[in-house]
């Protein structure tokens, strides 16, 4: 079996297409997680052009943490402002707004967003102008404002896109590598080169294990090499270990699934596409809780990317991820054992 | 002592198609067996159930003594198999082909040797994929040899060669054959099986319609015949004289006698003649 193991691995590395996928991978998504915002901007920063209460606005950036507020003066000046999305709203006032305030006139604000601004966050800083206007005027808000936090306050410490997608790109990370499985078991498919080795004393049990094999350490050091890049690697690095390896286990099973029906590269490649797209769902919900159903729970990358998500975003441990893990492993060997069966009946 | 190679009764369908029905031969040791017919015909797939990689639905087929159906991994380390598809692995060199399949044999090989005997001396280190249709078909040839079999399954060993390489490998065909080995040697080739065969079998439709040396199967269906061509007279126009006649020795004998004649020579059948007069249909 350990020419088979060596034959598969230096197969692997001679074949162009896997490699560069295989170092593009490894390459381009910690380079992306590093380039990506590793903070969530939680200050709002207003422009203002408001002659006359450029102080008033000042003492009132200066009294939150949550809000910085910056003058401009003249309305083309503020304009370009919030056009290069240097504030995220421009809010325009004319020169003789308080005196028009205190006569009981309804004199006008001019609010100027970047079209980029989503729907609630014009809506909550009109809110907030419409509150600045009462102080402005001298008046006291008609209520008192309280506010409770269920659970731990985040404000501060919001987790970042980059790290809500973390457990997307190790799936994917995993999943790609069954890309360069395929390609070698179709290729041997292809030439016959499967049956060479079966007429000899090498049962399909080794070579579906050799595969198994050459599979899942690729995977997994793939999945490791990309977590020690995205310097992921000190959180909770057993659990880490044991969720790469069960989601390498995955992608080879699935590796043998879509080699089955795939008559060259190209088919593989089509069947492969399915697969992505299917095991690419649950950590899209991840992301975007809401967007998720229980239904989700049917395909096994749930329970890899809801792991990532919990040891990587939630800081839990082995103890929190072992239903997941069991779960994963069972699956796994359903995978394993479909893809196998259906393989070697192809080999015949 | 049993034969290397055994059919007894082989059927094999695939779905509703019968490839292979109920096949009887077999193979001595240190015999050339010519196993023609044309594509379909289920020479393919008998090979492949005498190799272990299909199971017959009904009968036994046996190499070695062994059950291939059940125990065909205690016979492969003495089985060689050339395919008629170059499955060879493109991207390594031929040294490395070689010494992959070695290893699964887990035997030991002079690499070089095999090559230069196949005439791929020199070429070794040189990546398959390089290679000419004709150098992957030699070390396919080699590939088969590297466990020294006692058995060989040979499909279209020559295929692709020209003269020189052909005769080559058919030279080494006998030499192995003279070392003891069987050989189950697959061909279109009339010719090829004429020359290397101790007998041959025609498969036609999934049957074996005929069995039997190739002098025996020419006796048997050709024609006995004395043809002489008369001077003066182009190819094709000689006369033919039927040895069961009780007049033609006279004839022969007063033909000799006035040396009026270009060539004259026995007229023998062509296996292929015999194979389209057994089967109705050609190769």
């Amino acid at each position: 079996m350990t020419a088979l193991i060596r034959k598969d691995f230096s197969e692997l590395f001679k074949n162009r297409l896997s490699l560069v996928v295989t170092i593009l991978v490894v390459v381009m998504i910690p380079t992306y997680y590093a380039l990506m915002p590793s903070k969530v901007e939680e200050t709002l920063v207003l422009g203002v052009s408001a002659p006359g209460l450029e102080g008033a606005f000042a003492q009132l950036g200066a009294s939150s943490t949550a809000l910085q507020i910056r003058s401009y003066n003249g309305t083309n000046v503020l304009r370009d402002a919030v056009e290069k999305g240097d504030v995220s709203a421009g809010i325009e006032l004319a020169p003789d707004f308080v005196q028009r305030l205190l006569l009981g006139d309804k004199p006008e604000v001019n609010m100027i967003f970047s079209s980029v601004v989503p729907r609630e966050a014009r809506d909550s800083i009109s809110a907030l102008m419409e509150e600045l206007s009462f102080i402005l005027a001298g008046r006291k808000l008609p209520v008192t404002l309280e506010t409770e936090i269920l659970g731990e306050d985040l404000a501060g410490k919001q987790i970042a896109f980059r790290d809500q997608a973390k457990p997307m790109w190790l799936t994917l990370v995993l999943m790609v590598e069954l890309i360069s499985l395929s390609f070698l078991i179709v290729e041997e498919k292809q030439t016959g080169a499967i049956h060479a080795i079966l007429v000899t004393p090498t049962t399909s049990a080794q070579v579906f294990a050799a595969k198994t094999i050459v599979g899942t350490t690729l995977a997994s050091v793939e999945g490791m090499l990309v977590l020690t890049l995205m310097g992921q690697l000190p959180t909770n690095a057993l659990a880490l270990l044991l969720t790469v390896l069960v989601g390498a286990l995955l992608a080879t099973g699935f590796a043998f699934l879509v080699s089955a029906p795939a008559k060259d590269i190209m088919s593989s490649f089509s069947w492969m596409m399915l697969i992505y797209i299917a095991m690419l769902i649950p950590p899209v919900t991840v992301i975007y809780p809401a967007a998720s159903s229980p239904v989700i729970k049917v395909l096994p990358s749930y329970y890899l990317a809801d792991n990532f998500n919990k040891i990587l975003n939630q800081g839990l441990g082995l103890r929190d991820i072992g239903g997941n893990l069991t779960i994963l492993a069972a699956l796994d060997v359903v995978v394993l054992l479909a893809g196998v069966t259906v393989l070697r009946r192809k080999y015949q | 002592m049993e034969a290397a190679i055994v059919a007894d009764h082989v059927v094999f369908a695939y779905g509703d198609l019968v490839a292979v029905n109920d096949v009887t031969f077999e193979v001595k040791r240190g015999e050339v067996l010519g196993f023609l017919g044309p594509n379909g015909a289920g020479k393919t797939t008998a090979v492949k159930l005498l190799t272990g990689q299909l199971k017959p639905k009904s009968g036994i087929a046996r190499v070695l003594g062994f059950d291939m159906a059940k125990e065909s991994k205690k016979a492969a380390a003495k089985i060689g198999v050339c395919f008629e598809e170059k499955n060879l692995y493109p991207r390594m060199t031929g040294r490395g082909n070689l010494e992959f399949f070695a290893k699964l044999f887990g035997v030991k090989i002079d690499a070089e040797a095999i090559l230069e005997r196949v005439g791929l001396g020199g070429k070794g280190d040189e990546r398959v994929e390089n290679y000419s249709k004709g150098m992957r078909q030699r070390l396919m040839i080699a590939r088969s040899l590297v466990n020294s079999p006692d058995v060989f399954f040979l499909d279209e060993p020559t295929d692709g060669l020209d003269p020189v390489s052909s005769e080559n490998i058919r030279k080494i065909i006998r030499e192995e054959k003279e070392r003891g080995a069987s050989v189950l040697l697959t061909t279109h080739s009339m010719v090829e099986a004429d020359k290397l065969s101790d007998r041959v079998a025609f498969i036609n439709d999934g049957r074996i319609v005929a069995l039997d040396t190739p002098e025996n199967l020419k006796l048997k269906y050709g024609k006995r015949s004395v043809k002489v061509r008369p001077k003066g007279r182009r190819e094709g126009e000689e006369l033919e004289l039927p040895l069961d006649d009780p007049r033609t020795p006279d004839k022969i004998k007063a033909i000799l006698e006035k040396g009026d004649f270009d060539t004259i020579h026995t007229s023998e059948a062509t296996l292929e003649e015999i194979f389209i007069k057994v089967t109705g249909r050609g190769l």
